[in-house]
């Protein structure tokens, strides 16, 4: 099985080693993080990533406004976008979903829900 | 689904259960008449049926077990990443304001808090003063918390965690923290770490939350005093390196 290259989006350095971790254990994925939207943008510029995992709230450029970038941007093949915030009110994850994004997670992150839906979604790709 | 109709499915279920439970008696009777009519042959086959039936239980059984080992080990194994990431982190950096950032961040997207205060013991002005936080500006104007006042200030004088953890709505009370646990070195009380209100998706500490607390109360003081130890360092350091360097230009 080739490896599929997840880029992880997230201004804390806690959660970023935390997701990395969680995905790393299943040896299937290369992963490259990043802090910002910002950031982000220029790693989609350069490099081939089949699923992001962005967080909402970011210095420099959000998740939401990362999402309608990348919405915008990149129309084929759909890239699977993942929402992982601590905002788990019913209004953000609205939002969320109706930018693009294919999944909304809430921090604390569950590592076993968030390897299945990685799974999941890299499957429908 | 509409009432109604939730109702007359409930009672579609209770009338095939009891139709099952009738039809699983009819198969014991024919297969108890069958056994009394039954030549050698028809013995043996039914013999090894019983067994068959008797080790498929087994498997079923084994079958059952193993699968509640697996939830526990992920269980384990994330709380093994968790604790992982987060005693890796507290003692990433030597630098104070990072040392602050990375228990905010672990206090807030590992376990869930949205208001949170990290106080540190000020011995000469007996007070637990707010080192770092997150939403509890309006608790404490002052930053400061007089040490063995409240629950703060009886977990700073005896050492001991408290938690409070409401079983319902009505059993709430916004104004005692949820978790307040001391920060020790060499078991001396050094601050305490306060949670006064999780995030609104978060219901309770997990058991995993509770071991990310014990490790945190148990390292942040480490952390936190270290990266002190080495500011002052540091900044004496440099007066050296300023004084020997004006040494030298003379």
């Amino acid at each position: 099985m080739s490896h599929k290259n997840l880029l992880v989006v997230d201004d804390s350095a806690t959660t970023r080693m935390l997701i990395c971790l969680t995905l790393k254990k299943e040896g299937v994925y290369n992963i490259t993080e990043v802090a910002n939207g910002q950031e982000a943008v220029d790693k989609l510029g350069v490099e081939s990533v089949d699923c992001v995992l962005t967080d909402i709230n970011m210095p420099q450029m959000n998740g939401l406004d990362l999402i309608s970038y990348i919405r915008s941007s990149h129309s084929e093949p759909k890239v699977p976008i993942i929402i992982i915030t601590t905002q788990g009110e019913e209004a953000s994850r609205d939002e969320g979903l109706s930018k693009g994004a294919d999944a909304y997670l809430t921090k604390p992150i569950s590592g076993p829900k968030l390897v299945t839906l990685v799974k999941e979604l890299l499957q429908d790709a | 689904m509409p009432q109604g109709k939730e109702t007359k499915t409930t009672d579609d279920v209770e009338v095939l259960q009891e139709r099952v439970v009738q039809l699983e008696r009819q198969v014991a009777d024919l297969e108890a008449g069958f056994a009394m009519q039954a030549t050698g042959g028809e013995k043996a086959l039914l013999d090894a049926l019983s067994e068959v039936r008797g080790r498929l239980s087994q498997v079923e059984k084994e079958n059952y077990e193993f699968a509640n080992m697996y939830v526990e080990i992920q269980e384990q194994n994330e709380a093994m990443a968790n604790l992982y990431v987060a005693s890796q982190r507290l003692h990433a950096t030597f630098d104070l304001s990072e040392v602050k950032q990375i228990i905010s961040e672990i206090l807030a997207e590992m376990v869930g808090a949205e208001e949170f205060g990290l106080f540190i013991f000020d011995k000469s002005k007996k007070k637990l003063e707010l080192l770092s936080g997150e939403g509890i500006q309006n608790r404490l104007p002052k930053n400061t918390f007089p040490t063995g006042e409240g629950v703060i200030g009886d977990v700073a004088a005896t050492g001991e965690a408290f938690f409070f953890e409401p079983k319902s709505d009505s059993e709430v009370d916004v104004n005692l923290p949820l978790a307040t646990l001391p920060m020790k070195l060499n078991d001396t009380t050094v601050g305490v770490v306060v949670i006064y209100k999780l995030l609104s998706h978060k219901k309770a500490f997990t058991p995993i939350d509770h071991q990310i607390l014990e490790l945190v109360a148990a390292h942040a003081a480490s952390a936190l005093i270290s990266a002190k130890l080495h500011g002052a360092m540091d900044r004496r350091l440099k007066t050296i390196e300023g004084f020997m360097q004006l040494m030298k230009s003379r």
